[in-house]
């Protein structure tokens, strides 16, 4: 389980703090989300837990275990993380690209053992990428090398996953996926962050969702409990309703268009 | 992307150990291989004996070392900058090394020990100076390992800025040691020269190596670095430093050899190699392989003058890389 305690978290220079108090789970076996505007400190809330942003108030910890307490390879042995943006500048064979996820178990020198091949082989499989291990990450169409990216953290066997805007660029059936992905992970004993702006797939996939505003919780619990139009009017300042969705019932969110003036 | 196979390593170690044979038996005073092999063992006449041992031996080494250092040096810093154009000389160290030459030529120092020493130093002084200003540069913005290459640039001009100035009103004498440097060459090779760049490049090149997968995780980009474990800013430091020192003793011991810190990773690359351990290897393998060739042709394509070798590297490494953007694109 990660915790997110009264967490703040400024950069040098900014008038505003990016994260202004945010206190939030991600239990193990639950999918949690992490929703809200852009700029409303989703990613600073995950760069803060990697370490690449100064946490200056309140504490992040991972089983118990205060974050800035972690050695980073101790950090990165707890939770597995999938950034926002990441382009492989020279091409790798997926299998050795995977293989890196197994850098925190194996240090400058270890040789990869059975166990980290076998992590290796079965990150593949989950990610469903297994028929493409053989292949150049540079010959990948869009939808496979975020699958790739997935893999490469599973291989990392960490207890938490935590990933930011995996579904960018992805069409519907490959956005699809790897929601359904996400959450058999999360059914299978992992504690999954997800950062999305997908609010109508988080809705159906998620436990909770968190919906961030200007770095602040504007509201969070089940999917019926955050998808409110007043709330979501407010927060994204633009006129919308929500519907269901005919197949599961989950709350959909429809932006409306504005009306026209004359 | 090509398969790598064992067997190339065979390939590389028998290229390099090939084209020393061939530096060391050809030039104004041809020898037979044999001839060679047999002067290497000191026999034979004390005339080839002399020219094998005392001559070219050590310049071709001294050729082989250099090519090696830079090659290892492009290698580790392309990875860990992610930037396929990087090169050690872009971080200033060749600048800051011609700067220590032309100190010690105007203070009138004429031994080849306090020349190559203060050039090393000159080298070395320009890339924590580097640091630094990157480190000025990273204050406001979270410091990319990306501000360091450009720190380095930066360096690298105000010290060219500084010799042209120096040299405008400079003895014609100190102009001919500045340019040395700026053209590069090994004919100046003596064996305490090799022994001491050798020293360098096996001391500093293990240690990158030994910092090698560091660097392929580096290579991922440094949320995804960090994500694995690795601090990008110290991790990247290190191997800037690391790739400086290799620059810095090939400049000091054979001047300016462009393109091939450029150019040699990537042919190591073209043979399938991508993890930096066998890649930084391979790069020093084949830079070595390249040096010894290029030096072949600049002491024996216009005999009896002796052409830089910094302007022969960069008429193969030139074409060569045209050839290379035009596959990419």
């Amino acid at each position: 389980m990660i915790t997110f305690s009264d967490v703040v978290v400024r950069y040098a220079g900014a008038a505003t703090n990016a994260v202004d108090g945010v206190t939030f789970d991600v239990p193990t076996g639950k999918l949690t989300a992490l929703a809200g505007p852009n700029g409303s400190g989703k990613s600073s809330i995950v760069r803060a837990l990697i370490r690449r942003a100064e946490v200056a108030a309140g504490v992040i910890a991972i089983d118990g275990r205060q974050v800035k307490s972690l050695s980073l390879s101790e950090l990165a042995l707890s939770v597995a993380v999938v950034p926002q943006r990441e382009d492989a500048t020279f091409p790798l064979r997926v299998n050795d690209y995977v293989a890196l996820g197994r850098y925190p178990h194996l240090g400058l020198w270890k040789s990869p053992a059975l166990m980290d091949e076998s992590a290796v082989r079965e990150a593949l499989v989950q990610a469903d990428v297994a028929a493409l291990a053989d292949r150049d990450t540079d010959a990948l169409s869009g939808g496979e090398w975020q699958r790739v990216r997935i893999a490469r953290a599973l291989a990392q066997k960490a207890p938490a996953l935590v990933l930011d805007e995996p579904t960018t660029f992805l069409d519907v059936a490959h956005e699809m996926a790897v929601f359904e992905l996400l959450h058999s992970l999360a059914r299978s004993g992992l504690a999954v962050l997800l950062v999305s702006h997908q609010l109508n797939l988080v809705a159906r996939f998620a436990d909770t969702i968190v919906l961030l505003n200007e770095g602040r919780i504007a509201t969070s619990g089940s999917a019926d409990e955050v998808m409110r139009a007043d709330t979501l009017e407010s927060i994204y300042g633009w006129p919308v309703v929500i519907s269901r969705d005919p197949a599961v019932g989950a709350p959909a969110l429809v932006p409306l268009r504005r009306p026209r003036t004359l | 992307m090509k398969r790598f196979h064992r067997w190339y390593w065979l390939l590389m170690v028998v290229a390099l150990l090939a084209v020393l044979l061939i530096a060391v038996a050809k030039g104004a005073v041809s020898l037979s291989i044999a001839a060679v092999i047999d002067a290497l063992r000191g026999h034979g006449d004390a005339t080839g004996v002399a020219i094998v041992r005392d001559l070219r031996l050590p310049r071709a080494l001294l050729g082989a070392l250099v090519g090696a250092g830079l090659g290892a040096s492009g290698a580790a810093l392309q990875g860990a900058l992610r930037n396929p154009l990087s090169e050690p000389y872009l971080l200033g160290v060749s600048g800051g090394a011609a700067v220590g030459a032309v100190i010690a030529f105007a203070l009138g120092i004429s031994s080849d020990g306090a020349i190559t020493l203060a050039a090393f130093l000159g080298g070395i002084g320009a890339v924590f100076v580097a640091l630094a200003v990157a480190r000025v540069g990273g204050r406001r913005v979270r410091a990319d390992v990306r501000t360091l290459l450009i720190a380095g640039v930066i360096v690298g001009a105000f010290a060219n800025a500084a010799i042209m100035v120096a040299l405008a009103s400079a003895e014609p004498n100190t102009v001919r040691g500045a340019l040395w440097w700026m053209m590069g060459s090994a004919a100046d090779a003596t064996w305490t020269r090799v022994t001491w760049l050798a020293v360098s490049i096996f001391a500093a090149g293990g240690t990158l190596i030994y910092f090698a997968r560091e660097i392929d995780v580096l290579s991922l980009g440094e949320e995804t670095a960090a994500s694995l474990g690795v601090d990008a800013e110290r991790s990247g430091r290190r191997v800037f430093l690391l790739a400086a020192l290799l620059a810095a003793a090939t400049v000091a011991a054979a001047g300016l050899i462009g393109f091939v810190g450029l150019v040699v990773p990537h042919i190591a690359r073209r043979f399938g190699l991508r993890a930096h351990r066998p890649l930084i290897v391979a790069s020093g393998l084949i830079g070595a392989t390249l040096v010894v060739v290029a030096d072949l042709a600049a002491r024996t394509v216009a005999a009896p003058a002796d052409l830089p070798l910094g302007a022969i590297t960069a008429l193969i490494g030139v074409p060569f890389f045209l050839v290379q953007l035009r596959k990419a694109a």
